[in-house]
């Protein structure tokens, strides 16, 4: 993939004809035959995976063992993966271009979401989600200092009153 | 039939089930008119607050949410062309025209009450149908059983809005996830790379994360896109007869609806569609659908709420979701420990007759709650999707850890979240991967229970003239589908 490949840009104001409008959104454009290559090449490994580890299953007398329908999902997976990739490099069924709307952010939140249940089982679920739920409202596109506010408490109330209180939730 | 339905009626008409009922339809309608969140994601994030409940408030609850929301849905496609649920984009063909025009009233009143007598019609449907198919499928054996997964799996697969190849890829990751854990005949471990996986990937924190959580990412992209004005919908007229000159639609549409809804994969978008379609070619003003014809509101309105109790029928019967909101329904009775499918009929007929009791309790209220306050819930479309991003995302971690009070259930919502936003942006849809989880279980267990009884002679299996038969649909249908036209995207 070529650096022409990956574009970013500032898109304006757009108005999609009804009343819904964005503003200034920066974009990362990607070419949807690589979309597909990447996603598709790496669910074809998953098959491959699937594939070489049910083969490998001990299936006893049984015609269908544990590790039949592992192998037939793999195999599967891994041809259609491939089928996929094969028709969107002969442009027979490709995406267009996918483009990712505040990219940066979206890394972001997606970091803090998978440290999240790590953080939690170090120091707690309160002390995390104080500090969490600002940072991943500000990812997010909240700039109001109200609006960090009023987040962090609804989520700190529906934790502490319905899951803690009325649901019986130990919260670690 | 008639003393099971007096006495889920007794169930039903206490106050800690209609409160349920009522809480679950207000839910609905804030999940419905809001842009992003469908009715899946609603219930997926409701299920962890029924952990408490009893069984029978937690599933009207969660059919309230599921029913409701799909009312709601068409109130922003009217008034901002915003629509809060996926089936209700066809609604906005007319609706927003009608708008414009400075009849949005009128174009809500006929959205709501064309929806209150789709429910109304599919939920009679419901009731007739359901209790037949249940005793039908009391016969299965493993080998039916076998053969209905497949059929569901097969139809998942080609009916699912997108691209069919993807569609299978995403059946066939779920199919492969399943499969993880402990197998269920011999006992034998598989891909278990953690002892906490023993158990196989956990079905609600995965949900959770397809769903819910991946929609988070999206609103992360999309959270400069603001909603400025709203129109005035309060002239609204409450009349009945404003549907008069619809009737015959509205039947028809309803019918499709709730035929459609049967169809494992089918779902409202599908049902609003070819609804939308056939009222458009039947109707003497069809050349001015998609102008703001009231009739195409009707058609697809009537459709949409119809294909609810469709979905319903195979779950409840046989155990085969017809939607993806139905499979996430069946995560919510699983928790309570209940079974969908032909013996919970037998062994909880109060579970089913429940939720029939509850639609239909649920109608008028629904039907309240919408023509009053359609005012008021369009204004949800003005609340910041960031704020709504940032509790959603909370509310996900939250409801996965409650599941089994686990750190490693946060971690699987997590991980299927980022999964199901890549997904999407490759165009493959979570829905025939929860699906997929769903029925992944049934297919092995079933073909594998069936080739022991038949001493491993595959032949043996498919000789059941049930199961054949089902396996022949499964053949038959995706390949005529395939060479006929499939219907348009969402």
């Amino acid at each position: 993939m070529s650096s022409r490949d990956v574009e970013m840009d500032d898109r304006g104001m757009d108005d999609d004809d009804g009343l819904a409008k964005s503003i200034h959104t920066p974009v990362l454009r990607v070419p949807g035959v690589a979309v597909d290559m990447a996603i598709c090449g790496l669910l074809g490994a998953i098959g491959l995976w699937f594939l070489i580890g049910g083969l490998g299953m001990k299936g006893g007398k049984a015609a269908i063992g544990p590790g039949t329908v592992p192998a037939i999902t793999g195999g599967c997976l891994m041809a259609l993966s491939a089928l996929q990739i094969g028709l969107a490099v002969l442009r027979r069924a490709r995406l267009p271009v996918v483009e990712f709307q505040r990219p940066l952010w979206l890394v972001l939140g997606m970091v803090l979401i998978i440290l999240f249940p790590s953080a939690v089982d170090e120091f707690g679920y309160f002390p995390v989600a104080v500090i969490w739920v600002p940072v991943f409202g500000w990812v997010v596109g909240i700039r109001s200092p109200v609006g960090l506010v009023v987040a962090t408490a609804i989520v700190l109330a529906l934790a502490k009153f319905v899951f803690e209180m009325l649901l019986g939730t130990p919260l670690p | 039939m008639i003393d099971n339905i007096l006495h889920a009626m007794t169930l039903v008409l206490t106050f800690k089930v209609l409160a349920a009922l009522i809480i679950g339809v207000l839910i609905g309608y804030f999940v419905g008119a809001m842009p992003g969140l469908t009715s899946s994601i609603g219930m997926a994030l409701l299920i962890p607050f029924t952990f408490g409940m009893s069984p029978i408030a937690a599933i009207v609850m969660l059919v309230s949410i599921y029913m409701a929301s799909d009312y709601a849905g068409g109130i922003p496609a009217i008034l901002v062309n915003a629509p809060g649920q996926p089936g209700a984009a066809v609604t906005a063909f007319d609706g927003f025209p009608m708008s414009q025009r400075g009849e949005s009233g009128l174009a809500l009143n006929l959205s709501i009450l064309a929806s209150g007598v789709g429910a109304l019609v599919s939920t009679v449907l419901l009731v007739i149908s359901a209790q037949i198919m249940a005793s039908a499928a009391l016969a299965f054996g493993p080998a039916e059983y076998f053969a209905l997964a497949i059929v569901g799996l097969s139809l998942i697969g080609v009916l699912s809005t997108g691209s069919t190849l993807k569609a299978a890829i995403g059946l066939i990751f779920g199919l492969a996830v399943v499969t993880i854990g402990i197998d269920p005949i011999m006992g034998s471990e598989r891909f278990v790379f953690s002892p906490l996986l023993l158990d196989g990937i956990p079905f609600l924190p995965a949900l959770i994360g397809l769903f819910a959580l991946s929609e988070v990412f999206v609103m992360i992209e999309t959270a400069n896109v603001r909603i400025d004005r709203v129109p005035d919908a309060s002239s609204a007229s409450h009349s009945l007869r404003t549907l008069r000159p619809y009737w015959v639609t509205v039947l028809r549409s309803s019918l499709i609806g709730y035929v459609v809804g049967v169809v494992p994969g089918a779902g409202a978008s599908i049902a609003s569609l070819v609804s939308y379609g056939v009222a458009k070619k039947l109707s003497a003003n069809g050349a001015s659908f998609g102008t703001g014809n009231p009739e195409g509101i009707v058609a697809s309105e009537a459709a949409n709420n119809a294909s609810v109790s469709g979905a319903l029928a195979p779950l409840l019967s046989l155990g085969i979701p017809g939607s993806a909101s139905a499979a996430v329904l069946i995560g919510g009775l699983t928790i309570q420990g209940l079974q969908p499918g032909p013996l919970l009929f037998t062994n909880h007929p109060e579970i089913p007759y429940s939720i029939f009791v509850g639609l239909l309790v649920g109608l008028p209220v629904m039907l309240a709650v919408g023509l009053l306050g359609a005012r008021l819930w369009v204004q949800i479309t003005r609340i910041p999707r960031p704020i709504v991003a940032t509790v959603v995302a909370s509310i996900c971690m939250l409801g996965s850890y409650a599941a089994s009070n686990d750190v490693f259930d946060m971690i699987i919502t997590a991980v299927f979240g980022v999964i199901g936003y890549v997904f999407r942006r490759c165009d493959i849809h979570p829905a025939p991967i929860v699906l997929a989880l769903v029925l992944g279980d049934m297919l092995e267990a079933n073909l594998r229970r069936a080739m022991i009884t038949a001493n491993d002679n595959f032949l043996q299996v498919i000789a059941h003239p049930i199961a054949a038969g089902l396996l022949i649909v499964a053949i038959l249908v995706p390949l005529s589908m395939l060479f006929g036209r499939k219907p348009a995207a969402d």
